[in-house]
């Protein structure tokens, strides 16, 4: 595996499992920011190994970009379902991820944390990676 | 699009969509939509307290959808935030 990409994995894997650490001592607003950045590195990971190019001086793209753009270059290699599945898992966990990192007054919880971390493991199961951060 | 069309685009799906779906309204916050490469950020917030985070998460997501559905040229996230704000 190319290095940049493997980085990338490796940062997906170490996000998720922080992820279920953090939702196992119940601080949910992290473990649901950590989730959705797992699935953000898992992500970009993906769309490397596939060859596509990332912003240039970013190395990535950005976070508002990303579910449409890997829907669209997901399309082809894993099907229109896979894509479409794919992308509003993303979606809705970068949405939760806003909701947990800026604004306090909505109350996240348990069920924030583990929907998130359920759409991250399915993400980085999609891409061939292993287990659920939840029970690791 | 200016950034007003799309606030303007934005608060009618949400007003189609948001209180049928969720029991509360969701505004477009005016004037606060910015543009950041290609992407239109526009600010929505609830029109009540106590709102789940994951109904929350959701609405705003298919509301995303289904604008790309129906201007796919248009590129527009939808940012949570506070209630009053």
């Amino acid at each position: 595996m190319d290095e940049t990409v493997e980085n990338w994995w490796k940062m997906a894997q170490d996000a998720r499992d922080a992820a279920g650490v953090c939702l196992r001592s119940r601080h949910y607003r992290s473990a649901v920011s950590r989730a959705y950045y797992a699935a953000f590195s898992a992500l970009t990971a993906e769309l490397l190994r596939r060859g596509a190019a990332p912003r240039t001086g970013f190395g990535t793209w950005s976070h508002a970009a990303l579910p449409r753009f890997a829907q669209e270059q997901l399309r082809r290699p894993l099907g229109v379902d896979v894509a479409r599945d794919v992308r509003q898992m993303a979606s809705r966990c970068y949405k939760l991820r806003q909701i947990a990192d800026y604004v306090p007054a909505i109350d996240v919880a348990a069920q924030e944390a583990r929907l998130c971390l359920r759409y991250t493991a399915a993400i980085m199961r999609t891409f061939g990676t292993e287990t659920d951060g939840e029970n690791r | 699009m200016t950034s007003v069309e799309v606030e303007d685009l934005v608060q009618r799906w949400l007003t189609e969509r948001s209180r049928r779906l969720t029991g509360y309204g969701l505004q477009v916050k005016r004037g606060a939509t910015r543009q950041e490469d290609e992407w239109w950020y526009v600010v929505v917030v609830p029109d009540k307290d106590g709102v789940r985070a994951t109904q929350y998460a959701e609405l705003l997501a298919e509301v995303e959808e289904e604008l790309e559905a129906q201007a796919p040229q248009e590129k527009i996230l939808l940012v949570p935030a506070l209630v009053g704000v």
